[in-house]
């Protein structure tokens, strides 16, 4: 049993730790957008989208960019309904955790 | 030499490899891509290669081998490699003629195959065609290993499939063409050059290309050389001063055992069967080298009388909208001498701010014009207007470049995928060895498109300033040039299907680097075809002598052309005129049914292009003052009373 819990929470643990990931970079890396605009001018070059459709998808990459720029610069107040994973708390109960 | 051989007995074979071939025309018959008897003569055959026909029945019967090696190989699935074997492939035809050759001269049909090939640029490109194969059964050898691997490792053990027969072949048939191409005891190849300073040069550039290539040239053939005339003629003996001078310099470039011959300027263009007997009668026979000219004349150069009615100037050949203005033609009509005077010309009227003269012919004439060494950076021209810059493409540079950003660009994507999928060294070592083995496949005239791009980009700025207004190309002779403007419509598909696959699997190895790149060549790409497209922005010029296979070839330049919607607004008739003497006489007449004829046939056409007619030099203009004395004497053939219009 001991074996299997461990197991679990190592998996737990694990795909927590890859939620924390994602949105960090969400929310801090730039990379992931720029590779994001690239693949869409990608796909207006390849008649995939529309001009309007690319426009729009720019634009909104544009504000997450900026947004992202702004709180590395530590300039912008934290928007209401973002939050950000500072860690997780997990209890586990049974003999084998005490 | 095709009409002596055979009739010495031997089965014969004359195959044209040039894209524009003149082969039917000097026959008189006409020809297909399939050998075909040549009438009047027995054991003589003779076919225009059709290269792509000739390379999608090579892919053909072996397509379902192709993708299999492909699937096995890449990460690419069925679709994907689907899609890509259904593309043209750019650039072909040096890799198609030495296919059919390898296939006619294994078909033991033949005793001998007698090879009119392509203008100097692009035969020079046809001897590096076997290292190519070689390089494809290579890659796909690489792409076939970790299939073994696998195979290997379940089953224990690995035999021979139908895939690596498919690789041993074509690394046969590699081996075969080298030999074909390398072997003096069974291969030797004839020069055949002109007596002008010019045609000298290039021939000097190809016999180095050549011995440096293990190439054996065993003759050099002068021809068209000027006889003495029993009467005074200052044309005649400009000529042979010319040519005597030329011979000189040749004599100096050839090797001991490159024999020269010599065949002399005939009355009329030897077509047909008789007079071609006579022409390899004459290369049999050892001639005398022609005797030395001896002269009191001190003129720098003679300009042959050519008595043409003209009327009105010139029609522009670049209007106020005009991006790009192209001269092309058959090899030796002149084509860079008239680039070179019509640049002069229009940057001298200074309504362009900045005009760039650029040469995109392998076998670069530029600085032979111009008497000045030139580049592959612009530059200005001793003596020439302010605002003209010259430039000679290395189209080697260029692709050198853009393969370094692809190579990077492919590590990280190799890396990504490593990252991504956890497998170890030996298969990630193995995946970027295959994408670098497919792009160091990439077919000759590939680099030309790339320096294109690079000189279009010049003239469509997409912001600020364009450094250039109007870009002059002095282009490879007709079929290569052909080639050129429809290489950016082939190579677009090819950029676009690989731009597709890698977004399909971007939540995968995302498109990084290697999307960045297909996607600047894309955006080049559509510029490039957007202008050749727009008649209002891109012209063609031809150049033609008063000939019959030149006109012929010009015809069926302008009708290419004309079909891509690209404007054709003038034909210049090249070195027109002759001298006083009897023979000149003839000559004349010759030249001025041939200028009809071609006429006549430019103005069936709705809107055809105008007939301009610029006057023989001896010894061809050279430098700045010469072609801008050139160009004031260039004339426009007024059109027929009631021409015929379609």
């Amino acid at each position: 049993m001991f074996i299997l819990d461990t197991i679990l929470i190592g998996s737990l643990r694990f795909v927590f730790d890859k939620i924390a990931t994602a949105v960090d970079t969400e929310l801090n890396d730039d990379t992931h957008l720029r590779e994001q605009l690239l693949a869409a001018q990608m796909r207006l070059e390849l008649d995939e989208i529309s001009q309007g459709e690319y426009d729009a998808l720019e634009a909104g990459i544009h504000d997450r960019l900026r947004a992202i720029r702004e709180r590395q610069q530590g300039t912008a107040a934290f928007p209401p309904g973002e939050y950000k994973i500072t860690g997780i708390d997990a209890t586990f109960e049974g003999d084998e955790h005490q | 030499m095709g009409v002596s051989a055979a009739r010495a007995g031997h089965r014969t074979l004359i195959v044209s490899t040039d894209p524009a071939p003149s082969l039917g025309d000097a026959l008189r018959q006409p020809l297909g891509a399939s050998p075909r008897r040549v009438k009047g003569i027995s054991r003589l055959e003779a076919v225009e290669v059709d290269a792509p026909a000739a390379l999608e029945r090579w892919i053909a019967a072996r397509r379902e081998l192709l993708e299999e090696m492909a699937l096995r190989g890449t990460w690419l699935d069925r679709d994907d490699v689907a899609r890509l074997l259904r593309l043209s492939l750019p650039g072909i035809d040096e890799i198609a003629a030495l296919l059919e050759l390898a296939d006619f001269s294994a078909s033991g049909k033949y005793d001998c195959l007698i090879v009119d090939t392509a203008p100097t640029g692009h035969m020079l490109r046809m001897l590096a065609m076997p290292a190519l194969l070689g390089g494809m059964a290579r890659a796909f050898d690489r792409m076939q290993g970790r299939h073994r691997i696998l195979v290997n490792a379940i089953r224990g053990g690995w035999t021979h499939d139908a895939a690596d027969v498919l690789i041993d072949s074509i690394e046969a048939q590699a081996g075969r063409m080298d030999a074909i191409l390398h072997d003096p005891a069974t291969s030797t190849l004839a020069w055949v050059t002109l007596a002008e300073p010019m045609s000298v040069e290039e021939t000097r550039d190809a016999l180095k290309a050549l011995r440096d290539g293990r190439v054996a040239v065993n003759r050099i053939v002068v021809n068209r050389l000027t006889q003495a005339s029993p009467q005074r003629c200052s044309w005649c003996s400009a000529r042979r001063r010319v040519e005597q001078q030329a011979l000189g310099r040749l004599e100096q470039h050839r090797l001991a055992g490159e024999s020269l011959a010599f065949l002399p300027a005939m009355d009329r263009e030897p077509r047909g069967l008789p007079a071609l007997t006579r022409i390899g009668r004459l290369l049999e026979r050892p001639a005398p080298a022609p005797r030395p000219v001896r002269t009191t004349s001190t003129a720098s150069h003679t300009v042959a009388r050519a008595p043409i009615a003209a009327r009105g100037d010139l029609p522009p050949l670049a209007t106020a909208n005009t991006k790009l203005l192209m001269f092309g033609g058959k090899g030796g009509v002149g084509k860079t001498t008239c680039a070179a005077a019509a640049a002069l010309r229009i940057a001298a009227e200074r309504r362009r701010p900045r005009v760039l003269l650029l040469s995109t012919d392998p076998a670069h004439s530029l600085a032979d014009v111009f008497g000045q060494p030139l580049s592959d950076t612009e530059r200005p021209l001793k003596h020439g207007p302010a605002n003209l810059f010259v430039r000679e493409i290395d189209a080697r540079r260029g692709f050198a470049e853009l393969r370094g950003r692809f190579a990077s660009a492919i590590d990280a994507l190799v890396d990504r995928l490593a990252g991504n999928s956890g497998v170890g060294n030996a298969a990630t070592r193995h995946d970027r060895e295959v994408l670098q083995d497919l792009f160091d496949l990439a077919p000759p005239g590939v680099d030309e498109l790339i320096a294109v791009i690079e000189v279009t980009d010049a003239i469509l700025a997409t912001g600020g300033e364009p450094p250039f207004d109007l870009v002059v190309i002095d282009s490879a002779p007709t079929g290569h040039a052909l080639r050129l403007l429809e290489m950016p419509g082939l190579a677009h598909d090819w950029v676009k299907a690989l731009m597709a696959i890698l977004l399909k699997y971007q939540s995968i190895v995302g498109v990084g680097g290697l999307g960045e790149v297909l996607l600047r060549l894309s955006q080049g790409l559509r510029r490039l075809r957007e202008l050749l497209n727009d008649p209002a922005r891109t012209t063609f010029v031809a150049v033609t002598r008063p000939a019959a296979l030149p006109h012929a070839e010009t015809l069926r330049l302008v009708r290419r052309l004309r079909a891509a919607s690209i404007s054709v607004p003038a034909v210049v008739v090249n070195a027109m005129g002759t001298g006083t003497c009897t023979r000149c006489g003839r000559e004349a007449r010759v030249q001025q049914r041939e200028l009809a004829t071609l006429a006549r046939a430019l103005d069936s056409h709705r809107a055809g292009p105008s007939v301009i007619v610029a006057p023989g030099w001896m010894p061809a203009p050279a430098g700045a003052a010469d072609l801008r004395r050139f160009a004031a004497q260039w004339r426009l053939r007024p059109r027929q009373a009631s021409p015929r219009r379609r």
